[in-house]
């Protein structure tokens, strides 16, 4: 068994780390490392979504994705680790510690400013946003897989007990995961997250926000509903999902935006699905995947679709647009493209443009905005278990309708990512 | 726990910290430029009379109610009987709408609003007082406010 371990982890590029199928997960993703790997994330993830819980094999290659192993800094010890498994394989913990240094908020108007020394025309220098540690995740998971075909897992995400948590946005996850025949679906079920597009470790992304306040997302990071959801995965390149789920946490998001258009009922259900394609050239080494997907409720419904190509050791390109409508004419769209470079297994280099639209038919009139963002930055794992993840970015919200709240912020922010 | 995986060939810890301390430095020196923040505010909206016969809300101490200028979301709060205060109803914490009676709370007693999205307070001045960490201060607008008339107006240009 050591041996076989062995031969998988090494096998295995180390940028499987993660190892993240494109979808919706009990935690963050990075859709890149399965882009690049070729590899169905439950190579290396308890869920067949991906995401969260990694099993013994993610959690090994975790321990190589790294500049520098724990010798280095004096903890040889940690380089001995044996498993993350427990009671024969029964039992794996895990946990997910995540935090960001960002400046929140948009600049404030400095009346002693003076518009000519503005970097941008038309726009007036304000005063930035103060600079702030953000916990974003603490989250530690427990799975237990009492026989070959049930799997229990759940999470819990500390930091939310700060009150830090977005509407809508759930601090734990539970499901129990069906899985028999490798031809038949596998069905998971509890509180989890229907499977939107591709999820990113990001939830800035535009994908799942509004042009009109991008800090708002439409969809929170760590939505989740109860709810259940089928997912057929019969051969290498075609899956299926479909669910049903309850819709109060995402009706208390809409709830925050009450006087905002985008609405879902009070007691419909919610439905959501998604198909995805993924050929793979292997004499090209390339690995491809497109699909699209969506989420109703009420009257709010999300589409996107999405498309990418990945090369092993070298990198990936993934484009994604979503449409989101909602009462009173209320629509917003948004275009994400990201590419990834694989300088180094444990140093990628990401840059990423986005643009949303919204338009809602408000009382006072119809409002229209759009929003630009630019992100640059690196995935650097400089130990096991670490990921720093510098990035610099350039978001710009205006609207068109009126001329008010316009704003242009370029920071940098720091996130930090502990994780086993 | 019965496993055990072998760790690879490692570099050394001098190289460790060298690497280290050049990425630190790299980093400091990208800080050092590139931050921007800037708005635009030219004047679309520059301001919002308001009465209490619109707003009847507004006729008592302790009345709040939302009002729109163009993208401007706003509360107006009668503070006290000769006060009408202007606040941002966006929260700073996680920009929830703070619509009365719904996500916004004002005291009048203890002259305080709360986001009940999570429970961020803010004075009558916007000024962030208790809840979830990292929040700045609400946007607050200087009003002019005629008691007896009934009539005010509200400064967007003053935010």
């Amino acid at each position: 068994m050591r041996a076989a371990l062995c031969a998988m982890t090494r096998a295995l590029p180390l940028a499987v780390t993660a190892c993240l199928l494109f979808g919706a997960a009990s935690a963050e993703a990075l859709p890149r490392m399965s882009l690049t790997a070729g590899s169905p994330c439950a190579t290396c993830h308890v869920s067949p979504q991906g995401g969260g819980p990694r099993n013994e094999i993610g959690w090994g290659s975790e321990l190589f994705t790294r500049a520098f192993g724990f010798a280095s800094v004096g903890l040889p010890k940690l380089d001995e680790q044996e498993s993350n498994t427990f009671f024969e394989g029964k039992a794996m913990i895990g946990i997910d510690l995540r935090a960001q240094l960002a400046r929140l908020g948009r600049p404030k108007a400095d009346p002693s400013a003076n518009a000519a020394d503005a970097t941008f025309s038309g726009f007036t220098p304000g005063t930035k946003p103060d600079l702030v540690y953000i916990p974003m995740q603490f989250m530690p998971y427990l799975t237990v897989l009492p026989t070959e075909w049930l799997t229990v897992t759940g999470s819990y995400n500390i930091s939310t007990l700060a009150g830090s948590q977005y509407p809508g946005q759930m601090p734990w996850e539970a499901q129990v995961i069906l899985h028999g025949d490798p031809m038949l679906p596998t069905l998971r079920a509890g509180m989890i997250q229907p499977t939107i597009g591709i999820r990113q470790d990001d939830h800035t992304m535009l994908q799942r926000a509004d042009a009109m306040d991008p800090r708002r997302p439409l969809i929170p990071a760590g939505y989740a509903e109860w709810g259940g959801e089928l997912s057929w995965h019969p051969i290498s390149w075609f899956r299926v999902e479909a669910g049903g789920f309850l819709n109060s946490n995402l009706r208390e998001a809409s709830q925050a935006r009450v006087a905002d258009p985008v609405r879902t009922s009070s007691d419909g259900l919610a439905y959501s699905g998604r198909l995805s394609l993924m050929p793979q050239f292997l004499d090209l080494g390339l690995n491809t995947w497109f699909g699209a997907s969506v989420l109703g409720a009420g009257e709010l419904m999300a589409m996107h679709a999405f498309a990418g190509v990945g090369k092993n050791e070298w990198g990936s390109l993934q484009i994604e647009a979503a449409r989101s409508t909602g009462a009173s004419g209320y629509t917003t769209t948004a275009f994400t493209a990201l590419a990834s470079w694989t300088a180094k297994e444990w140093l990628v280099v990401e840059a990423r443009g986005e643009m949303a639209t919204s338009h809602a038919d408000l009382s006072g009139g119809a409002q229209d905005s759009e929003t630009r963002q630019l992100v640059l930055g690196v995935q650097f794992f400089p130990l096991p278990y670490v990921e720093l993840r510098p990035e610099y970015r350039l978001i710009k919200v205006s609207h068109k309708t009126a001329a008010t709240d316009e704003y242009i912020l370029g920071q940098y922010t720091l996130q930090t990512h502990l994780f086993f | 726990m019965s496993r055990r995986i072998p760790a690879p060939a490692d570099q050394s810890r001098r190289s460790f910290l060298r690497a280290f301390g050049v990425g630190t430095s790299c980093a400091a020196a990208a800080l050092a430029g590139c931050e921007v923040a800037e708005i635009r505010q030219d004047g679309a909206v520059g301001s919002l009379d308001f009465d209490v016969t619109t707003y009847p809300a507004l006729a008592t101490v302790g009345g709040m109610v939302a009002a729109d200028a163009g993208l401007s979301k706003l509360l107006l709060i009668r503070v006290s009987d000769t006060e009408v205060a202007a606040l941002n109803r966006v929260c700073t914490h996680a920009a929830c709408e703070m619509i009365p009676d719904a996500i916004g709370k004002w005291d009048a007693t203890a002259k305080q609003l709360t986001c009940l999205c999570h429970n961020s307070t803010f004075d009558a001045t916007g000024k962030y007082l208790t809840g979830p960490g990292g929040v700045a201060d609400l946007p607050s607008y200087p009003v002019t406010f005629d008691a007896a008339a009934g009539t005010g107006t509200v400064d967007l240009g003053g935010a």
